[in-house]
């Protein structure tokens, strides 16, 4: 291993063995271990949201150079890059993320003028196109259950049945055909998909910590 | 002043009994030799990976929507080292789709040694390596579009993900040969399941680097977490009987 | 295009889902609701909740989930206020201090007073806040999103520290959501939590509600109709006309798998018979 290295391995270990440390006992005297831990965090929520301006630069570097080469698809560019800043500003002079929310410097006028355009950008474009693309799933799960769900073996007929009932039994309607089919339904979520879920999450766990450790301390065990 | 926090203490002994039950199962396996169960889909990588070299058509790898502290993002990192590494081997381009901007400089490290180890450096392309969105859903747009217009032959899903799984999965099924899936969102896998042809489930993804690394310790790192299974299995067994008899012992104990 | 190549098409099942969805909506179809379980127990614990109690409401989703989260969060926002207690908002994800406007303008607030009866916090930065907030409020949210020093906010003096909250109801599609307040709030102040989720997140959820970790789970859009009833507001976060929708893109998932099958099925005796 070479020095670098060794150097940013012992403050991986420092730090992953301080905060397992503070996280089961609390250090009060000399010095307030949990505060140091809290103040650590902050430092990184600025070194994150300092990468989040470094994306915005680089974003604009790639695609203004996709606009000036006139690249395939450089039209998309010009919008990514418009919608970008323009949402930005707007964002930063009047909406629940403003600089300046008490107006002390920007004057209240122009947050006023602003509010509406960012409400319209946020509610009715943002949100739409969110909600829009998030919607597709409807339509992806409808293929993908058509594809998945086949009785080619015992198995696969077990998964199905259970899917079929599951998905009956979620239909607010189906209460109104059969009470049983929500009970089924509870009854399955209950037990099967909970018993899946639970062993999945521990054997998760387990592999994270193990995978944790091993980057801690570099050493395959 | 030093103190124990309350709640914790069961949380803290269990943790040792499955630290120490990890490590001992892993000398064991190392010094045993134990074999290990294989997981197909890693050993499919490099047939595809040729494949697509020979049709000539890319390689998409994304490593999810997480931050680069997440365990399911580093060790989808760990098998982007791998997939970049025989991608330029065997001549196929590679381009890897990042919805976090940390995320983006390590893998554009990871293909850019690959590219610098090989000796063909000049062979690197800026482009392979795209920051798309921070944001879930324009991430899985973007991810779409890529994918409808690049066409390419193998896609990796491995890492960290949510609700946009099933949608850049459907959207790449269409034209690739093969897709590999992997995280550990419970909710996510029957997606990938759905879509991919291989798919790490859960802890298999923190398995990736031991199970290809060509280090004869990599058993051991692939069958330590059984060993904290072990542990898990016992407690809930035992604290199952109890309780069936009306004995909370066991859940007091944990409670502490 | 032949027969077989038209079932076999996926956009013939998209073209369907589309048709069993506007149909319904279009034409204000209304089903009757049957009310869950998951749905019922956090009503009835809100009910129950104590004068004077202090609620704590998570928005941890962004605008992809709005559909399904955010009538849930209108109807339990609008419950609440109703209620003799008191409310502070806050925000995992970006998206929720923005979320959490539009749903203060959707309810009605009664008599109850901003900075009195309930302040909005904003968004929670990271994970030290989470934990910080428990025993300090006003040090982890100098101010509140309206710019006011939160020392100042008479709700904030009374209730100085998160861990005296009597509820913590996150409307989570994801993380961070749900588990942080159940490692950090639950765990070591027994402070209970509910948790409004979507249709594909609420599977995970079901363990912590079966242990009795969480008291309640509001699944989708499906619990906000539910919780509209329970309310006595039906039509208030517009989630109980969209009932015969769901129910009909439901019915068509099966009739599409059914049919699926039975082609497979076909199929492969045609095929055997061939090859005999």
């Amino acid at each position: 291993m070479s020095r670098r290295d060794l150097f940013l391995q012992v403050i991986i270990f420092a730090l992953g063995f301080f905060y397992a440390v503070t996280y089961y006992v609390r250090v009060s005297e000399p010095v307030d271990l949990q505060a140091v831990g809290d103040q650590l965090f902050a430092y990184l929520t600025a070194m994150l949201t300092a990468a989040f301006a470094i994306g915005l630069i680089n974003l604009t570097r790639v695609h203004v150079n996709n606009i000036r080469r006139k690249r395939p698809i450089w039209r998309y560019s010009v919008v990514l890059v418009v919608s970008m800043y323009v949402m930005t500003v707007v964002s930063l002079i009047s909406s629940p993320f403003a600089i300046d929310p008490t107006g002390a410097v920007i004057p209240p006028a122009l947050m006023d003028a602003v509010n509406p355009i960012w409400e319209f950008l946020y509610y009715k474009i943002l949100v739409s196109i969110n909600a829009s693309i998030f919607s597709l799933l409807a339509f992806f799960i409808a293929s993908a259950a058509y594809r998945a769900f086949k009785a080619r073996s015992v198995e696969s007929t077990l998964f199905l049945l259970a899917g079929l009932l599951v998905v009956i039994g979620q239909a607010p309607a189906s209460d109104l055909i059969w009470p049983g089919f929500g009970a089924i339904r509870d009854w399955i979520m209950a037990f099967p998909t909970t018993a899946g879920e639970r062993g999945i999450l521990i054997g998760v766990a387990l592999g994270v910590i193990a995978f944790s450790v091993r980057r801690m301390i570099r050493y395959s065990w | 002043m030093v103190e124990l926090i309350e709640g914790r203490v069961a949380q803290a002994a269990l943790l040792i009994m499955v630290l120490l039950a990890i490590y001992l199962v892993s000398l064991i396996a190392s010094r045993r030799k134990l074999k290990t169960r294989s997981i197909p889909g890693l050993e499919k990588i490099d047939p595809w990976i040729q494949r697509a070299a020979e049709l000539k058509r890319t390689v998409f790898f994304t490593p999810g929507t997480g931050a680069v502290v997440s365990p399911d993002t580093l060790a989808a990192l760990a098998l982007l080292e791998y997939v970049a590494k025989h991608c330029v081997e065997h001549g196929a381009r590679i381009i890897v789709a990042n919805a976090d901007f940390t995320v983006q400089q390590v893998t554009e490290e990871i293909v850019k040694k690959a590219y610098k180890n090989a000796g063909k450096l000049d062979e690197y392309r800026p482009d392979s390596v795209r920051y798309i969105s921070g944001r879930q859903f324009a991430f899985a747009a973007g991810v779409m579009g890529l994918l409808r217009r690049e066409r390419p032959a193998v896609n990796f899903f491995v890492g960290e993900f949510s609700a946009e799984a099933l949608e850049i999965s459907e959207a790449g099924r269409t034209e690739a040969i093969a897709q590999f899936g992997g995280t550990s969102a419970v909710e996510q896998l029957p997606f990938f399941m759905a879509t991919c042809d291989e798919t790490l489930l859960g802890e298999e993804l923190y398995t990736v680097q031991g199970y290809l690394s060509d280090d004869p310790k990599a058993t051991a790192e692939l069958v330590g977490p059984d060993g904290g299974k072990i542990v898990a299995i016992l407690i809930i067994l035992v604290g199952a009987i109890l309780a069936t008899f009306g004995n909370e012992v066991l859940v007091n104990l944990l409670k502490l | 295009m032949s027969k077989r190549n038209i079932l076999s098409d996926p956009r013939l099942v998209y073209a369907l889902l589309i048709l069993v969805v506007t149909v319904p909506i279009l034409s204000h179809a209304v089903l009757p609701v049957p009310v869950s379980a998951t749905t019922k127990a956090v009503f009835d614990f809100i009910n129950a909740l104590p004068a004077n109690s202090l609620v704590v409401l998570s928005f941890d989703y962004s605008t992809s989930t709005v559909p399904e989260l955010h009538p849930q969060a209108i109807v339990v926002t609008q419950h609440l206020f109703t209620r003799p207690v008191k409310m502070m908002f806050v925000a995992q994800w970006t998206d929720g201090p923005a979320l959490t406007d539009a749903v203060l303008d959707a309810v009605d607030k009664g008599t109850k007073k901003y900075g009195v009866d309930y302040v909005t916090l904003g968004w929670i930065p990271n994970l030290a806040t989470i934990i910080g907030m428990t025993t300090n409020i006003a040090q982890f949210f100098p101010v509140d999103t309206l710019g006011n020093p939160t020392v100042s906010l008479p709700l904030v003096k009374e209730f100085p520290a998160g861990k005296m909250a009597s509820l913590v109801i996150t409307f989570a599609t994801g993380e961070p959501g749900l588990n942080d307040y159940l490692q950090y709030w639950q765990a070591p102040f027994n402070i209970p939590i509910a948790v409004g989720a979507t249709a594909s997140a609420a599977p995970g959820y079901l363990p912590f509600y079966n242990s009795h970790q969480i008291v309640g789970i509001l699944i989708s859009l499906r619990a906000a109709a539910e919780y509209e009833i329970l309310i006595g507001r039906p039509g208030l976060s517009g989630a109980i006309p969209a009932m015969v929708a769901l129910s009909a893109s439901h019915a068509l998932i099966v009739v599409v798998v059914v049919a699926g099958n039975v082609l497979f099925l076909l199929r492969r005796r045609k095929s055997d018979g061939d090859s005999k």
